[in-house]
């Protein structure tokens, strides 16, 4: 294993560590909820309002 | 009897009297195609004009034959297709290329300068019909025009093409914007999936097929409706998928993704006349969104945990505008309209407001709904991919801003529908990728579409992601990640590992990726 090898494992055993951790494990619980409102916003944006369909174009 | 063709300086007095020739100067004057041609021609260094006379169109002759040919007033079913060419020459010259004399013009400098043809309908009004002409030059990137193929021609014998897609102008008879604006992508969908292209007669009578709720014959058409726009979609063997428009990361968002994999879009928009104290909708209009531009230095994140997607750097629309021109500019300036207590994007336009009278830009336009034609095997939507993604950023972001994962800044994601073909040609020409991964990835069975995700950091490629766009949402989608980042995958893998141990991460979409990070 290069030294480069050597504190990419380290860097990502620490990670692993925080994540398993309960403030790791609330920060992304809580980042992935505030994605899930802003989810639910964007759904709201793409969705067509069927009245919409009947409109004509006319110019 | 008239000459079969004939060679004309360009210039936009000369244009707009071969435009004129079954019409009126005084109607030519009045199109906004004609201001906008000549910026067009102006940009393209256009040198001369070749007129073809009696040429036989066929999507005139099908709207001849559906409607003129019973009007009591005799209509000339052959129409005048003009050339446009970068390079100077007279037409004794064009004249010795055909005799094969000696000339000041070769066959080669013909084809290399060859901007595109415009067909003129010998009707009063609406006399623009099928009109391929080259694009303007990208700009170093900034435009893009994923819808273009190329269009071959022959002039008396002479091989010419450009790229392009076809555009026409309505003739409130055979066709309303909405069958122009479905002409045009069927001219891209029907090269790249394959299906019959319907003449605007034939798309006006499916498309009407379907009732309204108020009187409206087929013919002469004077509108569609969306319902019937999406029935004409389904006549050619496409699927629609229609999604609301007037979110600007909704719209932006989505037509990079589509535009990117070669399919074009039909927006439909209110126009509204600005000149007036209180803005009022002229009516509602389609147009085919054929190409964007770049022109925002740097990705717009959506919310706090957003995405920096590289579509969000879209400055401009480039779009058939049947009462425009094509390739016309809808431009993104944040400018909204107040009606009725609710305020709503809207895109600047060439449109003038005031009957007609006011300036350009001086009506624009509200999109409302975007239609987009597509085939049967693309069943996951570009919001699924999407919403994935974003999922996945906000782990990501959270483990950065931790100083868990070794990045400098944000990543920025490159979302977009591919082909296998594509893809895999790219793959093959690819410099980044070691030789193993590179054969790994030629060799893996991939479906017919794809959604294909880079993340990038800076200018650096970091992870690759590839979902089968023809699978269902529920199932795994992700048939290969390509790894360009070996630090940053490590860091993922063992974070999926840890995660794929906690089932509250399971309510989450973020959790194919991490069952696939986790193997």
């Amino acid at each position: 294993m290069t030294e480069e090898e050597r504190e990419c494992q380290a860097l990502a055993e620490e990670a692993r560590a925080w994540v398993a951790s309960p403030e790791g494990k609330k920060a992304l619980l809580d980042a992935l909820k505030a994605t899930n409102e802003e989810i639910k916003a964007l759904k709201k944006a793409r969705e067509v309002d069927p009245k919409e369909l009947d409109k004509p174009m006319t110019l | 009897m008239q000459t079969p063709f004939e060679v004309l300086p360009y210039s936009i007095d000369a244009l707009k009297r071969l435009l004129a020739k079954q019409s009126k100067p005084s109607i030519i004057d009045k199109k906004l195609h004609s201001t906008y041609f000549e910026n067009y021609f102006d940009e393209l260094k256009t040198k001369v004009i070749l007129a073809e006379y009696d040429y036989v169109d066929r999507d005139f002759l099908e709207d001849y034959s559906g409607y003129y040919v019973r009007c009591f007033k005799k209509y000339e079913r052959k129409c005048t297709r003009l050339h446009f060419f970068g390079t100077e020459f007279t037409e004794t010259d064009f004249k010795n290329i055909l005799m094969g004399e000696i000339s000041n013009i070769t066959v080669e400098k013909l084809q290399n300068s060859y901007q595109g043809f415009l067909v003129i309908k010998p009707l009063p009004e609406t006399i623009v019909g099928r009109t391929c002409l080259k694009t303007y030059d990208d700009d170093n990137g900034r435009r893009r025009y994923p819808t273009v193929h190329k269009y071959e021609t022959s002039l008396f014998g002479i091989p010419l093409s450009t790229e392009s897609l076809a555009f026409q102008e309505q003739d409130r008879v055979a066709a309303a914007c909405a069958t122009s604006s479905l002409w045009s992508a069927f001219h891209r969908t029907g090269r790249i999936f394959h299906h019959h292209i319907p003449s605007p007669v034939e798309i006006t009578k499916q498309a009407t097929t379907i009732p309204t709720e108020f009187e409206s014959r087929s013919f002469p058409s004077k509108q569609l409706t969306g319902t019937q726009m999406v029935h004409a979609i389904r006549t050619v063997g496409l699927e629609p998928m229609s999604l609301k428009a007037n979110n600007e990361s909704v719209l932006k968002n989505t037509c990079y993704s589509y535009l990117r994999g070669g399919i074009p879009i039909v927006l439909c928009a209110y126009i509204c006349d600005m000149t007036t104290t209180v803005p009022f909708i002229m009516g509602g209009h389609a147009v085919t969104i054929t190409g964007y531009s770049l022109g925002l230095p740097k990705p717009i994140p959506i919310g706090e945990n957003g995405l920096h997607l590289l579509s969000s750097r879209i400055d401009e629309l480039y779009v058939h505008d049947d009462q425009v021109g094509p390739f016309a500019r809808m431009k993104f300036d944040g400018i909204t309209i107040s009606m009725d207590g609710q305020e709503y994007n809207s895109l600047h336009t060439s449109w003038r407001g005031g009957e007609g009278l006011g300036p350009i830009g001086s009506a624009r336009a509200i999109p409302f709904i975007i239609y987009l034609p597509l085939y049967h095997k693309i069943r996951i939507p570009y919001s699924v991919i999407h919403d994935n993604m974003a999922f996945l950023n906000s782990i990501i972001e959270k483990l950065r801003n931790e100083n868990k994962i070794k990045l400098n800044s944000s990543l920025n994601y490159d979302i977009y529908l591919t082909s296998v073909n594509s893809l895999k040609k790219e793959i093959l020409q690819s410099s980044r990728l070691s030789k193993d991964k590179k054969l790994h990835c030629l060799l893996e069975k991939m479906p017919r579409f794809i959604w294909r995700v880079t993340a990038i950091e800076g200018t650096n490629p970091v992870l690759e992601f590839l979902f089968d766009a023809t699978d269902i949402e529920q199932g795994p989608l992700m048939p290969c990640i390509v790894e360009y980042d070996k630090n940053f995958t490590a860091v993922m893998r063992e974070v999926s590992k840890e995660m794929g141990l906690h089932p509250e991460y399971q309510a989450y979409p973020i959790w194919p990726i991490i069952e696939f990070f986790s193997k």
